[in-house]
């Protein structure tokens, strides 16, 4: 006896599926040959990172893992590399291959937490902001412009300031992720606030949300299940850009010395060390995490500009 | 007292006095450098009238009259700024509780615009069950199910329907959509705010077929807006005609349209292009509808009155009983039954 | 109607627009002539695609839509194949426009004066104060109150009706001999749209200059049109003078449509219903475009598409208008249920 239950649910999901790929976005996507190109290569460094314990071929973080007799080497094709050490060896003879991966997995696990957080906070306020009005909305706006006039590197410092101060010595390194996602994403928030509350007090006016509101359905309800589904839209191109404005800040705040501990080193940390080197000649320990930065951040972007663009009605041929 | 007892029973909707002003002044800063005053616009002044249980009242009027903020009062979208709205008896702006729950079961509002009134992204069987759900009216999810059926069948849409989203739909389906979702739960009195006006014309006629229909299967009271006088003629039983923000002259249809009383309702009347008076010349109509943000002293319709007089100048007429043709009309209007027999 | 040569002549116009899925047919095989100093009506709901024949006319085709096959004729020169730069010298002298919303169609960072004086500058050799004075006498002419002083003001200052005659002088300022009114009134009250339309038939009359009214309410069109052509499916189906078409209908559309209309001293309970609706351009059936819903319909509508005749003094599209079932056949109000259907009752 086919179970119907599943069996309706496995049929709607393929609906839904065959509707999206179906849709004016899909076909934009397999027809841009560059955007297939850049959501490749940042797919591939995504999963790169998540695997990285699986693929890397050595454990940077690892303190027994690297040895200081291979400091320094070049890369595998350069005199004087080895095939063991791909991308050559950094100052403390780990495998740049491996930093770099770990690296990237921990720039990406700091970005995208901010990320979620910032969106999280962001389109609660915002949807909060715009749906009441009011004074809720005036102090909340407020807020915003507070926390705009400082900038992100700035706020990041005098979190991580602060927080050195307060915690006890010692616990600071474990308390350091935390302490850089925290920073990040109370610098990010804002922009998602204005966006979903401008989004909201257009769609406010809306029929249906006005149909909704005779019906008795509570504004909560109206405001995460009517107006949020129909706000999201720019939201997604935000979420994008922002992601890579994370790991730039958060490789920024890495760099200065103020990030991650430099036990587990994020891209950041890698390029920072490097760059000490960099003109006695060991060029590969600061250039290799740069490329990697810049790769990972440029196809983002692209992705984050295309998906703009593919998602204004304004530009969408008729439906 | 029985007699009275009977005619209160049969009284739906009884709205006395209400108004809604809204506060449009500039921010305070402008208003302090500029030395402005507050400006205070007065979308609705002062309406009453009651609505039957089972018939059909049209509000009518022009752009500014305050018909479709009315309208919204009555479904408690704008709270009024004074006055007291009375549906079933209860006053709706101190029922709570039960009672409260009560009335919002009883009435559903439908909109002008099909393509802004359903959410896109949902599911049009989601859409219907909307009230069911907020209202807690069913719970068990086979009876919801059944019960999107049975209205999508009223409204003679099918049952497959409800996998569909409105952007699959025509502008008369989505209509018919609306109405669905309006019947859910059954209520007794649907305000209906232009319901046809974006429709072309032979989707109108299913559309407002389709409401006459239902008001006898399943009982229903309507309060109906428009703007346009042919429509209303058709589907209504009382009319009630609106000029910047107050009832001029409210009776029923046949009378209003064939012995209208109020000069502006003369004057609308006569504006009406008829199909059938292919080739001749309209009366020539003065003037437009004032800013109501500055309306006229006095009646507000004196400017474009041809029977106007001093005390039209000065004093705003109120709503008045008078005898018209065997019937009782409601008219606002010094003219009438003075000057003008 | 006339032995005058046609102002406009619109010769099996096809209209396409090709989407990434498929290709629209937005006008099929459109023919119709516009008179010096007529006023012609086009009628049709949304999508028939009577925006679509006025816009072709003027040469405001919406990308990707594009004419692709037929001629249209302006004052005896053919116009759809000329290139942009000469179309835009046209627009203003040979042709004006009045569209829907007055608030767009001006701009709203210029005065209303500084806009009627460009048109008239660039269309009529005039200098700059005779355009002036001629600006003032056309506001005039629309019913203005104290043109002088208005024609400083910027749109934004006039009321909707205002706004409305204002467009109408900017149409009627380079004294083009054809107007394309797109639906003037739709977005008027009703006592205005009276004026307005009362407006737009004087001047034209006085300047014998011929008019495309566009709209989809018939009232309007029965008042202001000499002749009026009904347009279903991006197909033309019926033209004629308007006293005609309005009191003895030929096509099955045309009487619906009449009788969809709720008119005030008639007491029918419903109104007639046209079961259906009108096919979206990506599926308008073979043969017959309104075969579907007609209750007349027989093999050969289904088959085979009716081209225009001449019956009664009206060009019509049916296969039925010679026959007696067109004279037997009055729209009764009904409300169809699908079981009181079955039943047999109407």
């Amino acid at each position: 006896m086919p179970n119907t239950q599943t069996d309706s649910l496995l049929i709607r999901l393929k609906l839904q599926f065959l509707r999206f790929w179906d849709s004016d976005l899909c076909w934009r996507f397999r027809h841009a040959p560059v955007i297939i190109l850049s959501f490749v290569i940042a797919a591939g460094m995504i999963l790169s990172a998540v695997f990285a314990s699986w693929i890397a071929p050595y454990n940077p973080f690892d303190l027994a893992s690297f040895d200081l007799a291979n400091a320094f080497l070049p890369p595998a094709w350069e005199e004087g590399g080895s095939r063991e050490f791909l991308l050559g060896t950094d100052d403390q003879g780990r495998d740049m291959l491996s930093a770099i991966l770990y690296g990237l997995r921990v720039s990406l696990e700091i970005g995208l937490s901010s990320v979620f957080i910032s969106v999280v906070l962001g389109i609660s306020l915002g949807l909060l902001s715009g749906y009441v009005g009011g004074v809720t909305d005036a102090v909340i706006m407020r807020f915003c412009d507070v926390m705009l006039s400082f900038p992100a590197i700035l706020l990041a410092l005098l979190i991580d300031g602060v927080i050195r101060v307060v915690l006890p010595e010692g616990t600071h390194d474990e308390a350091s992720y935390a302490v850089l996602i925290f920073a990040i994403s109370l610098s990010g928030w804002v922009k998602y606030a204005r966006t979903v509350r401008g989004s909201t007090l257009a769609e406010k006016k809306r029929e249906y949300v006005q149909a909704a509101q005779v019906f008795g359905v509570s504004s909560l309800r109206i405001m995460f299940t009517h107006i949020l589904p129909n706000v999201l839209g720019p939201i997604l191109v935000l979420v994008t850009v922002q992601i890579a404005t994370a790991i730039i800040t958060e490789a920024t705040l890495s760099f200065l010395g103020v990030g991650v501990p430099p036990t587990t080193p994020s891209l950041g940390t890698l390029i920072r060390i490097g760059n000490e080197f960099l003109f006695s000649g060991e060029w590969w320990i600061t250039i290799f995490p740069g490329l990697t930065l810049i790769v990972f951040v440029l196809t983002i972007n692209l992705l984050g500009d295309w998906l703009r663009d593919a998602l204004n009605p304004k530009l969408q041929g008729q439906s | 007292m029985q007699a009275e007892a009977k005619t209160q029973q049969s009284v739906l909707v009884r709205v006395q006095n209400i108004g809604k002003y809204f506060d449009v002044s500039a921010p305070l800063l402008n208003r302090l450098i500029e030395r402005k005053p507050k400006t205070i616009l007065k979308a609705v002044d002062g309406v009453s009238f009651e609505i039957r249980r089972g018939e059909t009242l049209s509000l009518v009027g022009e752009s500014g009259c305050g018909k479709s903020t009315t309208a919204r009062m009555l479904v408690g979208l704008h709270k009024p700024t004074f006055g007291r709205v009375e549906i079933n008896g209860l006053d709706m702006a101190t029922v709570k509780g039960k009672d409260a729950k009560e009335l919002h079961n009883k009435i559903q509002m439908i909109f002008q615009d099909p393509y802004a009134s359903l959410n896109p992204r949902w599911s049009v069987g989601r859409i219907i069950a909307e009230p069911i759900i907020a209202q807690k009216v069913l719970t068990d999810k086979k009876e919801i199910q059944d019960r999107i059926d049975s209205v999508l069948w009223l409204v003679n849409m099918s049952p497959e329907d409800k996998f569909r989203y409105p952007h699959q739909f025509s502008g008369g389906q989505r209509q018919r959509i609306s109405i669905a979702r309006s019947i859910a739960i059954h209520p007794e009195f649907i305000v209906c705010d232009e319901p046809t006006s974006a429709l072309d014309v032979s989707v109108q006629a299913q559309v407002l077929n389709l409401m006459q229909n239902l008001q006898k299967e399943i009982g229903l009271t309507y309060l109906f807006i428009s703007h346009n006088l042919s429509v209303v003629h058709h589907i209504s039983d009382r009319v009630g005609v609106m000029y910047l923000g107050r009832l001029v002259e409210l009776a029923d249809k046949k009378i209003l349209f064939n012995y209208p009383l109020h000069p502006y309702t003369q004057l609308l009347l006569d504006a009406i292009p008829d199909i059938r008076s292919v080739g001749k010349p309209r009366k020539k109509i003065q003037g437009e509808v004032p800013n109501p943000l500055e309306p006229p002293a006095g009646c507000t319709f004196h400017p474009r009155c041809p029977y106007a007089k001093d005390i039209c100048r000065k004093v705003n007429p109120e709503m008045r009983k008078v005898e018209n043709m065997g019937s009782i009309v409601e008219v606002a209007c010094h003219a009438v039954g003075n000057w003008r027999k | 109607m006339t032995e005058k040569n046609p102002l406009v002549e619109v010769k099996n116009l096809r209209v396409e627009i090709p989407t990434r899925k498929e290709l629209l047919i937005a006008l099929d095989n459109v023919n119709l002539e516009i008179y010096p100093g007529e006023i012609l009506g086009v009628v049709g709901e949304s999508g028939a695609g009577k925006s679509m024949t006025g816009n072709a006319i003027i040469g405001l085709l919406d990308h990707p839509a594009h004419v692709s096959a037929g001629e249209i004729w302006l004052d005896g020169k053919r116009v759809d194949n000329l290139s942009e730069k000469q179309r835009s010298e046209m627009r203003g002298k040979i042709v004006g426009a009045i569209f829907q919303d007055p608030l767009t169609s001006l701009n709203p960072l210029f005065t209303v004066g500084e806009q009627l004086v460009e048109t008239i500058v660039t269309h009529r050799s005039l200098s700059e104060k005779e355009a002036r004075e001629e600006a003032i006498e056309l506001l005039k002419k629309t019913g203005i109150p104290a043109a002088e002083k208005r024609i400083d003001d910027y749109p934004h200052q006039f009321s909707g009706g205002m706004r409305q005659r204002v467009v109408i002088a900017l149409a009627l300022a380079g004294e083009p001999k054809l107007v394309i009114a797109d639906e003037p009134t739709t977005a008027l009250d009703v006592s205005i749209q009276a004026q307005i339309i009362d407006l737009l038939k004087t001047l034209c009359k006085e300047k014998g200059t011929a008019v495309m009214l566009v709209s989809h309410d018939l009232g309007v069109i029965a008042e202001a049109s000499d002749r009026v052509a009904i347009m279903y499916a991006g197909r033309l189906v019926e033209i004629g003078e308007t006293k005609a078409i309005i009191h003895s209908p030929l096509h099955p559309y045309t009487s619906g449509l009449m009788g969809a209309i709720p008119k005030i001293g008639e007491d029918a309970e419903f109104l007639t219903q046209i079961p259906g609706h009108m096919p979206r351009l990506n599926e308008v059936p073979k043969g017959c475009a309104f075969h579907p819903r007609c209750p007349l319909a027989d093999e050969k509508c289904i088959g085979e598409r009716p081209q225009m005749e001449f019956v009664n003094n009206v060009m019509v599209a049916c296969w039925k208008s010679r026959s007696e079932e067109i004279a037997k056949y009055r729209t009764q109000p009904y409300f169809i249920r699908k079981e009181l259907a079955d039943a047999g009752r109407s």
